[in-house]
Formats: structure tokens, sequence, C-alpha cells
């Protein structure tokens, strides 16, 4: 794998301060809840609970993170294999908002064949074979066969 | 019941043939996503979750279990090979297991590994059967004061055993008690931090969490490291027969392997992948050949390969003894349950005897089925790790979004997929643990309900969560082993072991 670096203390940094958000936005949120009496806790007690250890986990993580040497690094893809990455991500991400509409049949097909471009270098043709197949026998056996009510998109397959 | 009456009512259920294709499909699919690298078996429980709703409870359960000691299996088969851990519990049977290869003994290896998984597995089910029904008897006089100690307790152990640090353990636990709470809430049914989705009123679905967060992540990681694919040697069945002597080493090593694995299945934690490390350096202290271990000496897997398939039957001790999930496959196992409406807990046994002796019935055919899927098939093995990626995983990927449409008919749970796919990744890259998340997000509304019980039957009295012998007796051996784990830590950091001392 082609490598970036980034350094660890500020990736946790990062989240730990995203923790610490995080926490208030959910703290807020449960402030709202009804509380009850300690003998009648209410729907709110234990959101609270979980918010503070939230806040706890997010300190540890800001704490952990200060006291990370300059030194320690994270590994993230660089280059052809961030690109193959981001790749997948999106196109997983035109996947599921064209589903409704091309259904499960042709997105899946059409999905098929650009990931399989992207994770290798066969020709057109065999990934155009590979694709359709494999999208057609999932089509057949969970949509079909086992009755899994995928979207049949605006041409209704 | 009795074990043998309970053994042989099982038996009568496990022999149907629903149950029976369930025990080969799971131990099928669990061995393939043992071989296939980059692929472990939680997230083949998790992208397999959905698909078992479909099933009654014990059929699901069994195939997810089955599913789960298979990937015990399958995983040696690629590390033996090639040098390549096929999952996390198969790391320490590389070092010897592929000198071993490159010294021509593959073969007898992968014979000596099925067997020593076989032993270790069935002893461990042998295990489960008897200390189940014992474990569940006393569980039911406890309240809610010794459940909150357990489920409560058994997470935070969880997330300081799996993780290096405190951190990494503590904020994924936080993150998946705080999305356990979104949803409609149990006791008073009002609704909690649905920002007014009608796609969160239920809560989150955990098949589509497990999905996303180990199975979308784990596709990413195995998609950046991408490089062309090793060949694996091929082994001919004939080839596979031990020597007497490889099998008269094989013995204790398998004994020992047996013990160790049941003891880790019994507490929280990543324990098939602990166990096989605990067993790999008992061999090196105790073994009469433990100057050969790392050299290539059976010994190095004949002892981890059997402990991880003894841990993972042993974990289903704390799940169907107690109906408290402590590891991430077992908290999947449990939504496959709930799902079909049964009460986790300790009347488990009592009230579902069905489910129980099926699946422990099921485990002896299951080990059975994964000799035959293992040894005389091993050829299917070493050449489906020649399928090319680019064929395995857009399939693996399709099945996933199919896995989590199929749920709820939501196109917000697939998309869901992708968010939490990438949560995932990230928090992997970081190192933090995952298990206490998705546990946390199980265990979540366990530990809410037995805290407002007790604080009900309480009166608001505080101290019934540690008024008996029982909870306190629980909270001490949970510090204990926190404390524990931590002074072994820093002992490591001040002493670090020497080099080659692995």
């Amino acid at each position: 794998m082609n490598v970036s670096r980034i350094q660890k203390r500020k990736g946790y940094l990062a989240v730990g301060a995203a923790g610490l958000a995080l926490s208030a936005m959910y703290l807020g949120a449960s402030a709202q809840l009804p509380f009850g009496q300690l003998a009648r806790p209410g729907a709110g007690v234990f959101p609270l609970i979980v918010g503070v250890l939230l806040v706890i986990g997010s300190l540890s993580t800001l704490w952990e993170g200060l006291r990370t040497a300059i030194g320690e690094q994270v590994e993230l893809p660089a280059g052809r294999d961030r690109l193959r990455l981001l790749v997948l991500l999106a196109a997983l991400f035109v996947y599921i908002v064209a589903l409704p509409w091309l259904g499960q049949l042709i997105a899946s097909a059409l999905f098929l064949i650009l990931l399989m471009r992207v994770l290798s270098d066969v020709a057109w043709p065999h990934v155009i074979v590979y694709s359709l197949t494999i999208a057609a026998t999932l089509y057949a056996v969970f949509v079909r066969l086992l009755n899994v009510p995928m979207p049949r998109g605006i041409l209704d397959i | 019941m009795e074990p043998i009456e309970g053994l042989l009512y099982g038996l009568s259920l496990a022999f149907t043939y629903q149950n029976l294709l369930a025990a080969f499909a799971g131990a099928f699919a669990g061995t393939a996503i043992g071989v296939l690298p980059g692929f472990g078996p939680t997230a083949g429980l998790a992208l397999l979750l959905p698909f078992t709703f479909a099933m009654g409870p014990s059929t699901g359960l069994i195939m997810m279990a089955s599913m789960l000691y298979g990937a015990m299996y399958g995983g040696s088969t690629t590390a033996i090979l090639m040098n390549m851990p096929g999952e996390a519990a198969s790391v320490m049977t590389c070092i010897d297991g592929y000198k071993l290869t490159k010294k021509g003994r593959a073969g007898a290896v992968l014979f000596i590994v099925a067997a020593g998984s076989f032993i270790g597995g069935t002893i461990s089910v042998i295990g489960v059967m008897l200390f189940v029904p014992t474990l569940s008897e006393l569980a039911i006089i406890f309240g809610p004061g010794e459940f909150f100690a357990l489920t409560a307790g058994g997470l935070l152990l969880l997330s300081r055993i799996s993780a290096g640090s405190v951190a990494a353990g503590l904020l994924p636990m936080a993150i998946g008690l705080m999305l356990s709470t979104v949803g409609q809430e149990a006791v008073s049914g009002q609704y909690r931090f649905t920002f007014g989705l009608n796609d969160l009123s239920q809560g989150l679905e955990l098949a589509v969490l497990a999905v996303g967060i180990y199975g979308i992540a784990e596709i990413m990681f195995v998609v950046e490291a991408l490089t062309h694919q090793a060949k694996p040697m091929r082994v001919r069945v004939r080839e596979m027969l031990p020597t007497r002597a490889e099998i008269r080493r094989s013995w204790a090593p398998i004994g020992r392997g047996t013990i160790v694995g049941f003891l880790f299945g019994l507490i929280p934690g990543p324990a098939t992948t602990l166990s096989t490390f605990t067993a790999y350096r008992l061999e090196k202290a105790v073994s009469k050949y433990k100057n050969e271990i790392g050299e290539g000496a059976i010994e190095g897997v004949a002892a981890p390969e059997t402990a991880n398939n003894a841990a993972a039957t042993s974990l289903m001790v704390p799940l169907l003894g107690l109906g408290i999930p402590f590891s991430s496959a077992t908290a999947l196992m449990l939504g496959a349950m709930m799902v079909h409406n049964v009460q986790p807990g300790p009347l488990l046994m009592t009230s579902y005897p069905e489910i129980f002796w099926a699946v422990i019935a099921s485990m002896f055919i299951g080990n059975i089925m994964l000799v035959v899927i293992n040894v005389p098939m091993i050829g299917l093995w070493v050449n489906m790790l020649r399928i090319p990626v680019y064929i395995l995983l857009p399939t693996i990927l399709m099945m996933a979004v199919i896995g989590a449409y199929s749920l709820r008919n939501s196109m917000f749970d697939v998309s869901l997929l992708l968010g939490l796919g990438m949560l995932g990744y990230g928090l992997r890259k970081l190192e933090f643990q995952l298990a206490p998340l998705v546990v946390g997000v199980v265990l979540g509304p366990m530990i809410e309900k037995h805290f407002r019980e007790g604080l009900f039957m309480s009166q608001g009295e505080l101290s019934v969560f540690w008024d008996s012998w029982i909870s306190i007796g629980i909270w001490c051996a949970i510090f204990a082993v926190i404390v524990l784990s931590g002074t072994m830590r820093m002992w490591k950091h001040i002493f670090p072991p020497a080099e080659g001392d692995a």
C-alpha cells in the first residue's frame, strides 16, 4: 500500500474534540427528557449517565492524544490506493442514491461493472460479463427466490 | 432436563433438515470466511444476521454458532499455507504453521489442526452442556442488582480487556451505549433522540450497525491494501497423513489448548484471539519441545488452533446461561434471538429448552461436519483462495446492501451502512476497539432495564446495586481482573520482553 502518514496525536485530539461536541449535543437532548424521581427514574436518567460516560471517554481520548509522542503515526492510503478507496465510497454512495430509481437489478449491474474495473485491470468485456452474471444471480436468488422486496425502480423490474 | 436426556432431545431437533442444513451452511460459510484473509468472523456473522431473521430462533442460532467455530477451522488454512492469518485468531498459527509448510508438512499440519479443532470444540461443547444448567440455576435467584453488576460490569471489563489504552475501549463503549438509547424506550414508551425521523423510532437496527461498522469497514481495509494475490500451494488429501511422532507430540498441546480456550470463552473480551496467544505462550513455557517452537513445531500450531475452537464454543456459556453477550459475536447471536421475541436472561434455558438443546446438539454435529469440510475438501478451499478479490468483494458488498435493506425495507438503513462503515474504518485506523461499541448497543437496553428496575424495587435506594454478596462478588471479580490486566501491562511496559521472546 502507498501510505501517507498523519500524527496519531492529531487523530486522537480530533476524535476527542468531536466526542466532546457530541456529548454536549447528546446531554442537551437528554435534558429535554423527563427525569422522574430516584424511586421512579424517568426516560432521561440513563441517557444522562451515558452522556457523562461519553464526556469521560472523550476527555480520556484527549488526554491520551496529548500524551502520545509526536513521532507516533497512523498510516493512511495514498496515491492510487487512496483513489481506489474514494472511488469505492463514491460508487457506493451513488449506488444507494440510484437504487430506488434504477431498481436492484440495473443499479447493481452498473455498480459491479464500475467497481470491478476499479479493483482490477481485467478487460471491459470480461468485467461486463462477470458483473451481469453476479447481478443476475443475486437478483434471482434474493429477489425472485427469497422474495426480498428490493426497490424495483422506474422500470419496475 | 438431565444432560443425556437433553442431548437426545436436542439431537431429535438438530436432525431436522432445516437445522442440519443450517449447521452445514454455517460451517461452510464460516470456513470460507476463515479462509479469506481480511474478512473476519464478526463481519461474516453481521452479514449473515439479516438472513437469519427469516429462520426460526434455533435455526438462526445454529447457523451463526457453526459459522463462528467454522471460521476458526478455516482461518488456520490460510495461515499455514500462505503465512497470512485468515482471521485474527490465526495470527499465532502463521509462525510455526508456515515453517512446517516450507518443510513439506503442510498436509499433515492441516490434518492435526482439524483434529485438534474437533477435539477442542467437542470437549468445549460438553463443558457448555454441563456448565450452563448450573449457571442458569444460580442466576434464577439474581435480582436487578446482580444483573446490573453482570451487564454493566461485564461491558466495562470488555472495554478494558479488548483495548490497549483506556480511551480506546471507553469511548467506543460510550458511543455504543449512546446509540442504544435511540428510539422508543421500553418502560414508558417515550421516543428518545429520534429527531422526528420515523426511521429512528424503533432504534438502530443491530444488523445494520454491525454490517456497517465491521463489514463495510473491513471491505475498505481490503480495498486500500489491494495487492496481487499470492497463490497458495496445492495440498493433496493423501499427503495429509501425519507421522506417528507428529500425532504423539500433538496430544498434550491439544489438551492444554482445550482448557485455555474453554476458560477464555467464559470471560468478556476477544476470547478467540486472546486464547491463541495464551495457548502459544503456554506451550513455549511448558512443552517438552519448547526450543523448537517458533522454528516450525507442531505444538505451536496444535495448541492455539485447538484453543480458538474451544473458546469459540465456550463463549456460548454466558449467552445461553445468563442471556448476556460478552463478545460481539454473541451480541449478534442475541440479536438474532430477540427478533423472535426470545427474552434474554437466565430463564432462556428453562423457557426455551428447545433452543438450548438444539444448539448444543448441533454443535456436536457441526464439528463433525467441519472435519469433513476441512480435511477431504481441502482442495476446494485452496482453490477458493484463487478467486480474485474483484469478484469476491463486490459480491459481498451487494449482499451487505440486500441484507441491510431486507430488515425493514428501508433505504435509510442502507445509507446508514455507508456512514457506519466510515466510522468503523476511522475508529479502527486509530486503534479504537469496535467490540465494546457493538456489545454496548446490545447491552445498553438491558443495563438500563436492570438499573431502573433496581431503583424502582428499592424505592430509590442506590445500595440495591451492591447489597448482596453475589453483586459484591461480581464487582470485586471485575475490578480484580481490570487491575490485574493493568498491572501486567505496566509490568510489560517497565520490563519489556527480550527480543525474540514472542
